[in-house]
């Protein structure tokens, strides 16, 4: 039970890390960006790379940096680059989902093109592995072992977030990025840029994104899929934000991580389910938030009405008639 | 010239099965500005569906007891597949009625909670649709796990000579493929192909009109899915293997980039579409084959230029290279149509008075008034 508990906190932080940042580049810039579990991909292989490049152990510290560093150097390009000439040319929200498609496979596979040269170069398997980090295998803490990576994860979510939440709440250039995020056209009048206010927030997003991707590397080997494996699970844990809010996309992190690793052993224990129904359980809870509290409007959508509902208010008529 | 006879072999199914997906696909997104993200969970249903059906039939008919993916069930498969010309047809065709009936309500049942948010969400759900298949069916034993089924029976397994056999595939696949376009053409073109248009321009607007906007497209959705699984079928049947790993988000995005560089609303589009990236697949693949020492993988270069190519063509050329025409309505029939031709044929023959004008004043030595070699002209 101890293992299940402890990888639901570990899945709540990763996901919490690759989903928040999702939402906020969403809510800001209005792309649904499918090349997010492509930064995620990136910030997992970056401090591999330097440790397998340099051939040294590597600091947490300066790993988490170089990831945050990457990812949002590759999120600003591919604003710059590709939907920033969109926005300007007034794309629908299904082009600009549809570029960052595009953009997820052409760095995928360039990705994937440089790993395989690397590894033709450094003659060492780099598909599967994980960072050679430069920490403590266990940590005692008041009279307990406890594992070093796992509270190293633990920490490291928690001042991510707080940071985040200090730069949007605090800062002016949060300030901006939230008002941008909830009227461009008025935020423009009082004299804030939009395209830099963008470039800001993809730089946060992609950053923030990676450096999931090395909360993921601490656990697994890392493999260029990495991103693609989660991904499913991200979009899920932002639709039940609504792909609004941030607080609520972390509380859906933390939602699909237990239903993830606890429902499904209990299931599994009491009715038998077999294991390999997980990915069912993620879509279900993805799908009953559509049904029950469905996102009218955010994701650009028209409010129709469900049959269900609409079943549910006739009853209701019957039931005040006959009362 | 038998090479070239080989090649077009190889090749001319893999663009049938890619036409009949991106026809679908453009369909939805073309037509009715639906983003289906999860095209591959029905190609995939309808590969699964005609795999298992196709050798369960085999299999109890000849009174084998195995399961479907051991290896004394490849065997016998192998063993029994050639001998009953009448079986191996029907079965056929049997299938490809199961892989459309199950692959379009699937669709029909996942566009209930999806049509109603928009489009973003709509992503998202296809598209995890498709992983959470492929996840599951990588850890279902009965259809094989990982490993896939083996032996799909050909439906012409029964002739021995395989050119002619690959042949008749061919043209089956193709037949197959024109029917599906000519059914398209005229989906289109009806007041319902009307209606879809009007709902990817303004939706709103047309639930005003009292169009029941969620109910069309989960009609268009059955229809199209239900389609990409015959594809699905197809795919199995021309390769004989099916694996969970075949049916990636990867090839969405190829049959997206079809659609995308033909022209979205655009049937010969999607065709067009088709033929150069179903062409680009069987070059990798020959390539792959031939050079097996490249420094890196062909594969990733093709990937690389469809992601490339997509972003591209979205920036400069955002309708594709063959764009959108207008409905083939009865009104543009006798007033658009023939009133266009004849603007055309009025301006040609004006055109070629015009030129013999001038060729008769060039002679004269006389000037026209008009035209690029006057130079100070009263014009100036």
């Amino acid at each position: 039970m101890t293992t299940e508990l402890i990888n639901t906190v570990w899945y709540a932080c990763i996901y919490g890390l690759m989903a928040v940042p999702l939402t906020l580049s969403y809510r800001t810039s209005k792309v649904l960006n499918f090349a997010h579990g492509v930064y995620v991909t990136i910030g997992a292989y970056i401090p591999v790379l330097i440790a397998k490049g340099f051939g040294i152990k590597i600091s947490p510290i300066l790993a988490v940096s170089a990831s945050f560093a990457t990812g949002a150097i590759i999120a600003m390009a591919s604003h710059t680059f590709v939907f920033s000439p969109l926005i300007k040319k007034k794309s629908t929200p299904v082009t600009l989902m549809i570029a960052s498609m595009g953009l997820w496979i052409f760095i995928k596979y360039a990705f994937y093109a440089v790993l395989g040269t690397l590894q033709k170069a450094w003659m060492t398997p780099i598909f599967y592995t994980s960072p050679n980090l430069e920490i403590p295998r266990l940590i005692s803490f008041m009279g307990m072992d406890i594992d070093a990576k796992l509270i190293l994860i633990i920490s490291l979510t928690a001042a991510t977030f707080s940071l985040l939440a200090f730069f949007l709440t605090k800062t002016k250039v949060g300030m901006a990025i939230r008002a941008i995020a909830d009227n461009p056209e008025l935020a423009q009048i009082t004299g804030i840029s939009r395209d830099k206010t963008l470039l800001v927030t993809w730089a946060i997003s992609g950053g923030v994104a990676a450096i999931g991707g090395f909360a993921w590397s601490l656990f697994a080997y890392v493999s260029p899929e990495t991103g693609d494996n989660v991904i499913l699970q991200v979009f899920a844990c932002s639709v039940i934000g609504g792909l609004i809010s941030l607080p609520i996309t972390f509380v859906g992190s933390v939602i699909i991580s237990s239903t993830e690793n606890l429902l499904i052993v209990f299931l599994n224990r009491y009715l038998g389910v077999e294991l390999s129904f997980r990915p069912f359980l993620s879509f279900f809870v993805l799908l009953l938030t559509i049904l029950i509290r469905p996102p009218a409007g955010a994701g650009g959508g028209l409010p129709y009405r469900y049959r269900l509902r609409s079943i549910f208010r006739v009853f209701q008529r019957e039931v005040k008639k006959n009362v | 010239m038998f090479d070239i006879l080989s090649f077009l072999i190889s090749w001319l199914p893999l663009f049938g099965i890619y036409a009949i997906l991106s026809l679908c696909l453009n369909m939805e997104v073309g037509y009715a500005g639906m983003a289906n993200f999860g095209l591959v969970a029905f190609y995939g249903i309808g590969a699964f569906v005609a795999g298992y059906t196709s050798i369960t039939i085999f299999l109890t008919i000849y009174g084998y007891n195995y399961p479907i993916y051991s290896p004394e069930a490849i065997i016998a498969m192998g063993r029994v597949a050639g001998k009953t010309p009448w079986l191996n047809i029907s079965v056929f065709i049997l299938s490809l009625i199961l892989a459309f009936l199950i692959a379009g309500l699937a669709g029909y049942l996942v566009s209930y909670p999806t049509l109603r948010v928009g489009p973003a969400f709509l992503g998202i759900t296809i598209l995890s649709f498709g992983e959470m298949l492929r996840v599951f069916m990588k850890h279902f034993a009965p259809t094989g796990g990982a490993y896939g089924m083996l032996g799909i029976p050909h439906p012409f397994a029964w002739i021995p000579d395989s050119a002619i056999k690959n042949t008749s595939f061919l043209i089956l696949t193709l037949a197959i493929l024109i029917g599906v376009l000519i059914y398209f053409e005229l989906l289109a073109n009806s007041p319902y192909g009307r209606v879809l248009k009007s709902i990817r321009e303004d939706e709103t607007a047309s639930l005003c009109i009292g169009k029941p906007v969620p109910q069309i497209k989960a009609r268009l959705l059955f229809v199209a899915s239900g389609i990409s699984g015959v594809a699905g079928a197809l795919y199995a049947f021309y390769l004989g293997a099916v694996t969970p790993d075949m049916f990636i988000t990867a090839v969405t995005f190829e049959v997206w980039s079809m659609v995308i560089l033909g022209g979205r609303g655009n049937n010969f589009g999607a065709l067009l579409g088709a033929s150069v990236f179903s062409l680009l697949n069987r070059v990798t693949s020959i390539l792959n084959f031939l050079f097996s020492d490249l420094p890196i993988d062909p594969n990733y270069f093709r990937w690389m230029i469809t992601g490339a190519l997509i972003v591209i063509i979205l920036m400069y050329k955002p309708k594709g290279i063959i764009a959108e025409k207008p409905i083939k309505t009865e009104a543009w029939k006798i007033f658009g149509a023939y009133g266009e031709t004849r603007r055309k044929l009025i301006a040609a023959i004006l055109r070629i008075i015009n030129y013999l004008k001038r060729a008769i004043y060039w002679l004269i030595g006389r000037e026209t008034g008009y035209g690029p070699d006057i130079k100070g002209s009263k014009r100036e």
